[in-house]
């Protein structure tokens, strides 16, 4: 069967991009789904956060060039979950010119390749809106948003749709929408009603479970952890064993 | 815009468009349904083309204009279902200097009734300065008029002679999706 792919996407820094795609992952993993998981934000804060630091390693931007092939880059990282690093050239191809290496499809002829051995494949963009973010748009399927419970993240929520739409329409398909509530505050009021607008406009795409903001979500990354090496069984790892659940079965809110 | 209710902390809400896309969308559908019925009705409707790519029919609403929407060889571009809030034009695969009124018509269309074109450049194979130009002048006036203009999807034919003018960047173009549709 054909792995399902992901973009972890949202234009706006800080909403949880990676912190989701790290643990998100982990989590289906530890299920025992197999997975790959794509840095694709030059900053390569994923293969930090998975404990991978190796600057140089070549990954997603020498099968992007044509140099190599995806299965080629596929680091085990954990079990069920393969790593694909970012690589030093990936900040460089936005700013390649010369013919055919300044396009919107490198990725999705990349991930073309057989990958049938694979469940899912996660795309975790940059925070940005140029060719990295147009390549994971060609590429995948369906689209998770995490967005933070605060005005602003609406705002850059309301700016994405209006690329989806765009995007949507002009590759004459309709992206699967899902919305992660992450570094939820339940105690704030702005959180609840951002939630509320969230549901209103996005009816049954807001995946049932918000993860909270917790200290332990920020500290993991630092060691290479995800939640579940660093604190299993805490309420960031149960939120995130419930948040692959509500992924895997489609539940919502 | 959605109403502030007095004890939400959201004032603007910049998700309303969603919705009101939406609503117009089935507007825009329902329109085009009814002016198939009248199709149907009679074979040779009395159609006179106006200015501005609009046509002129028996069953038009009030102001006795209707939105042609079947794509047409000799007007600019085809327009494709378009909000108040935006108004969305595709470019012909030619764009030349014999059809660029037409084209100008239709852009001062959009620009008076919409506050963001979309401008599919997807299908351009060729594109002369006249058109180029007119582009830009959208651009300096949609500017002013604190209007949004964007050029979608630009082919690489239209990359390629913005650039070779100098004008990709005042009419911020972008290669990452160009030659793929």
């Amino acid at each position: 069967m054909k792995a399902r792919i992901i973009a972890v996407i949202n234009q706006k820094g800080g909403v949880g991009k990676t912190t989701t795609s790290v643990n998100l992952t982990h989590a289906l993993a530890r299920m025992g789904n197999k997975i790959t998981v794509i840095d694709f934000d030059p900053q390569s804060h994923l293969a930090v956060a998975l404990g991978v630091v190796g600057k140089q390693q070549s990954g997603i931007d020498e099968v992007m060039l044509g140099q190599s092939l995806l299965q080629q880059q596929m680091l085990p990282v954990r079990d069920n979950l393969n790593l694909v690093v970012a690589g030093p050239r990936l900040q460089t191809l936005e700013q390649l010119n010369e013919s055919g290496a300044h396009r919107g499809d490198l990725l999705q002829k990349a991930l073309a390749q057989n990958l049938e051995n694979q469940d899912f494949i996660f795309i975790d963009c940059p925070p940005s809106s140029g060719v990295l973010v147009a390549n994971a748009l060609f590429a995948a399927d369906e689209l998770l948003v995490p967005m933070t419970s605060d005005y602003l993240a609406l705002q850059g929520l309301s700016h994405l749709m209006g690329t989806i739409k765009k995007y949507e329409m002009a590759l004459n398909k309709k992206y699967r929408l899902r919305l992660v509530m992450s570094r939820y505050i339940p105690s704030r009021r702005i959180s609840k009603q951002v939630l509320q607008t969230m549901n209103k406009y996005f009816p049954g795409q807001v995946l049932a479970t918000p993860i909270r903001e917790t200290a332990a979500l920020a500290e993991c990354p630092s060691f290479g952890k995800t939640i579940f090496e660093y604190r299993p069984g805490w309420r960031s790892a149960k939120d995130f064993e419930l948040l692959a659940i509500d992924f895997l079965a489609g539940r919502v809110m | 815009m959605s109403k502030k209710d007095e004890n939400s902390m959201i004032g603007y809400d910049p998700l309303a468009w969603l919705h009101e896309t939406e609503v117009e969308k089935q507007t825009f559908e329902q329109q085009v349904n009814t002016a198939d019925a009248w199709v149907e009705l009679d074979d040779e409707p009395d159609i006179e083309t106006g200015e501005n790519g609009w046509v002129e029919t028996e069953n038009s609403d009030s102001d006795g204009w209707v939105l042609n929407t079947e794509p047409s060889a000799e007007i600019g571009g085809e327009n494709k279902p378009a909000t108040a809030q935006t108004q969305s034009i595709v470019l012909n695969s030619v764009q030349n200097i014999q059809i660029v009124s037409q084209l100008h018509a239709q852009l001062l269309m959009a620009l008076a009734s919409g506050n963001k074109i979309d401008i599919d450049a997807s299908a351009v194979t060729q594109i002369d300065t006249a058109t180029l130009q007119l582009l830009v002048v959208l651009k300096q006036t949609a500017a002013s008029q604190k209007i949004e203009v964007s050029i979608d999807f630009p082919s690489e034919s239209f990359i390629k002679s913005a650039k070779l003018l100098g004008l990709s960047e005042v009419l911020n173009v972008e290669q990452h999706t160009c030659g793929l549709f």
